[in-house]
C-alpha cells in the first residue's frame, strides 16, 4: 500500500437508509492508483460512477470509508478546501467554467486556487503572457481572446479551457467526469488527446469516467468497470490492450443481469 | 421644469445607490435579496437618530452605511449560517428590521426639522446644483467601488458564485463567503442611501423603503436597454443613467396629474414590459403554446 497515492478505502454510501427507497450507491468499494496513474471508469447508469466522483471531490458525504490521497486524508475537508488539489471537469461545458466571465478571468480564478484570492487585481498584468503561453499550444487561436466571455466559445473550446483550468495548477488528483461526452466525435477526440497530453506532460494521477467504451480502452493505463458501488472487473496492461468493445460490453451487460438476478433472488 | 430637472437628477442619483446594490444581489449574485426594503429604512432610521442626538449629517451618513451593514449581515446569516432559503432570508429579515425600524425610531417616523443635515444646502435658499454635485460624487465613488470590487480575485469569486455555485465549489470558492460579503455590501449600500434620503426627505419614516426592490429593477433594466454591455463597469454606468431616467419618467408622469399612488403599478408595469422586451420573441412566436397542454 505504500506506494500507493490515492487510496480509496472501502466506500461506503446508502441514501435513504431503512426506508423503500435506500440505495446502495457505493458498496464498500476499494481501489488504489499509484502516482501519475491514468485509470479509466465504465459502467451502466446507477453503477456509482458519479457517486464515486461526488465523494472525492467532496460533494457527498460518505456514510463510511476514508480517501487517503498522497498520505493525508480528505474525505472529512470541504469541496472547496479539496479544490487546491483535486480538479475536476464537468460534462456540461457550461458548468466546468464560468459562462458569464472572459476567458482571462476563467484562468485567472482557477490560478487563484493556489495562489489565493484577495482585494488585488482579479487578473494580473504579469498572469497574461503566461495564459498566453498555456493555450497557444492548443492550437486554435484562444491566446488572442483572451477577454472573450466564455459564453461565447464553442463547447470543445470551453472545454479545452475546463481542462487547462483543471491542469494549470498541477493537481494530485483530476476528475474527469465524461467531460467529451457533450461534444461531437471529432473535437471529443480532440480533447481526449489533449487530456492524455496534459496528464502524461505533468503526471498528474487521473481517473476518468466515460461512456464510450472505446476511449476507454484507448486511453489510460487502467479500466476499472463499476456496478452497484463495486469494482466488478478490471485490466491494465496487456490485458487492457487486448480487450475488444464487444468483450467489455459483454461484461458489462453480464455483470448487469447478474445484480438483477441478485434483486429478484432477494 | 427646471424643478423638474432638478429634482428628477437629485431623486435618481440617491436611488442609484439602491440601484447598484439591487444590481449586486439580483444580478451578480443571482441572490434576490427582497431585505432591502428594510435596510434602506434601518439606513435612514439610525441616520435620523444619530442627527437628533446631535451628529453632524456627514456622520450620520456613514452610521446609515454601518446600520445597512449590520442588516445586511442579517440577511446573510439567515441564509449561510441557517441555511434558509434565499428569498426566504430577505422576507424574515425584511419582517425583523421592520420591527427594529419601529424600534429605533421609536415611531413610525422621525422628523428632521430644524436639524443640521448634510443636506443643508437643502434648507431655504435651495441649491440645487450643490446637491446635485454631492449626491453625484457619492453615486460615482459607489459605482467605482462596485467595479473595483468585482474586478478583484475575490469579486470574481463573487461573480463565479452568482453563476454557479457547484462550479464555484469546484474553483475552491466557499459560496458563503462570497454571498455573505456581497449581499453586506449590497445592504449597505441600501443604508447609505436610506441615510441620504432622509435627510433629503426631512424624515424617515418606516414604510419609506417599500418598493425599492421593484424600483432597483426598473432603473436597471431601463439602464440596461439603454446601454447594453457584458462589461460591468458599463452596466454600473447603465444603472446610474437608468435611475435618472426612471425619475424623469415618474416626474414628468406626476406632473401630468397622477397620483403619487399610482406610482407602484406604473413602476411594476416598466419591470413588466421590459422584461418582456428583452425576450419578446417568445411572446410572438410562442404565445400560441403556454397553455398548451400537449
Amino acid at each position: 500500500m505504500e506506494n500507493e497515492y490515492l487510496i480509496l478505502d472501502n466506500l461506503y454510501k446508502i441514501y435513504n437508509p431503512a426506508t423503500a427507497g435506500e440505495v446502495t450507491a457505493l458498496d464498500h468499494m476499494s481501489l488504489s492508483l499509484k502516482r501519475g496513474e491514468f485509470v479509466t471508469i465504465v459502467g451502466s447508469n446507477a453503477a456509482g460512477k458519479s457517486s464515486l466522483f461526488n465523494a472525492i471531490a467532496g460533494s457527498l458525504e460518505l456514510t463510511s470509508g476514508k480517501i487517503i490521497l498522497d498520505g493525508a486524508r480528505i474525505d472529512h475537508l470541504d469541496e472547496h478546501v479539496r479544490a487546491a488539489y483535486v480538479s475536476r471537469v464537468r460534462q456540461n461545458p457550461n458548468e466546468s467554467t464560468v459562462p458569464s466571465m472572459t476567458l482571462a478571468e476563467n484562468l485567472a480564478m482557477a490560478k487563484a486556487r493556489v495562489v489565493g484570492a484577495g482585494l488585488g487585481k482579479g487578473v494580473r498584468k504579469e498572469w497574461r503572457p503566461e495564459f498566453e503561453a498555456l493555450l497557444k499550444p492548443l492550437g486554435i487561436g484562444l491566446e488572442k481572446r483572451l477577454e472573450t466571455e466564455m459564453s461565447l466559445f464553442s463547447g470543445g473550446q470551453k472545454q479545452s479551457v475546463a481542462l487547462l483550468m483543471a491542469t494549470m495548477i498541477k493537481p494530485k488528483l483530476l476528475l474527469l467526469d465524461e467531460h467529451t461526452a457533450a461534444l461531437d466525435p471529432r473535437v471529443s477526440e480532440q480533447i481526449l488527446r489533449m487530456t492524455d497530453n496534459e496528464v502524461r506532460k505533468h503526471n498528474i494521477t487521473t481517473l476518468m469516467i466515460t461512456h464510450n467504451i472505446h476511449h476507454a480502452i484507448k486511453y489510460g493505463d487502467r479500466l476499472i468497470m463499476l456496478e452497484r458501488g463495486r469494482v466488478v472487473f478490471e485490466a491494465s496492461g496487456e490485458g487492457k490492450k487486448k480487450l475488444t468493445i464487444a468483450g467489455v460490453v459483454e461484461k458489462l451487460e453480464a455483470k448487469v443481469a447478474d445484480f438483477e438476478e441478485e434483486m429478484i433472488a432477494r | 421644469m427646471v424643478d423638474l430637472v432638478f429634482i428628477s437628477l437629485e431623486l435618481g442619483l440617491l436611488t442609484g445607490l439602491i440601484v447598484l446594490g439591487v444590481f449586486l444581489t439580483f444580478r451578480v449574485l443571482n441572490y434576490p435579496d427582497l431585505s432591502v426594503d428594510g435596510s434602506f429604512v434601518t439606513g435612514a432610521a439610525a441616520a435620523a437618530l444619530a442627527i437628533q442626538s446631535g451628529v453632524p449629517g456627514e456622520t450620520a451618513l456613514l452610521v446609515g452605511l454601518v446600520a445597512g451593514l449590520c442588516a445586511g449581515v442579517l440577511t446573510a446569516f439567515l441564509h449561510t449560517v441557517l441555511g434558509i432559503e434565499k428569498i426566504l432570508s430577505g422576507i424574515l429579515a425584511l419582517g425583523i428590521l421592520y420591527t427594529i425600524n419601529l424600534r429605533l425610531m421609536d415611531g413610525p417616523n422621525l422628523s428632521l426639522l430644524n436639524q443640521e443635515t448634510v443636506m443643508g444646502v437643502m434648507q431655504a435658499p435651495f441649491n440645487h446644483v450643490a446637491l446635485i454635485a454631492v449626491l453625484f460624487a457619492i453615486v460615482v465613488f459607489a459605482k467605482f467601488f462596485i467595479d473595483w470590487f468585482l474586478s478583484t480575485g475575490f469579486g470574481l469569486q463573487v461573480r463565479a458564485t452568482g453563476d454557479n455555485e457547484a462550479t464555484a465549489r469546484s474553483f475552491g470558492i466557499n459560496p458563503n463567503v462570497t454571498k455573505f460579503a456581497g449581499v453586506v455590501i449590497s445592504n449597505g449600500l441600501m443604508g447609505l442611501a436610506g441615510a441620504l434620503f432622509a435627510q433629503y426627505m426631512g424624515f424617515a419614516d418606516v414604510n419609506m423603503g417599500i418598493g425599492n426592490i421593484i424600483l432597483g429593477l426598473a432603473a436597471l433594466m431601463l439602464g440596461e436597454a439603454i446601454l447594453s454591455s457584458r462589461k460591468i463597469a458599463t452596466v454600473t454606468l447603465a444603472i446610474i443613467v437608468g435611475s435618472v431616467l426612471y425619475q424623469f419618467i415618474v416626474n414628468i408622469a406626476l406632473r401630468l396629474g397622477l397620483a403619487g399612488t399610482d406610482l407602484k403599478l406604473i413602476t411594476a408595469l416598466i419591470v413588466i414590459f421590459a422584461i418582456m422586451a428583452k425576450d419578446g420573441e417568445r411572446y410572438i412566436t410562442y404565445g400560441k403554446r403556454i397553455f398548451n397542454t400537449r
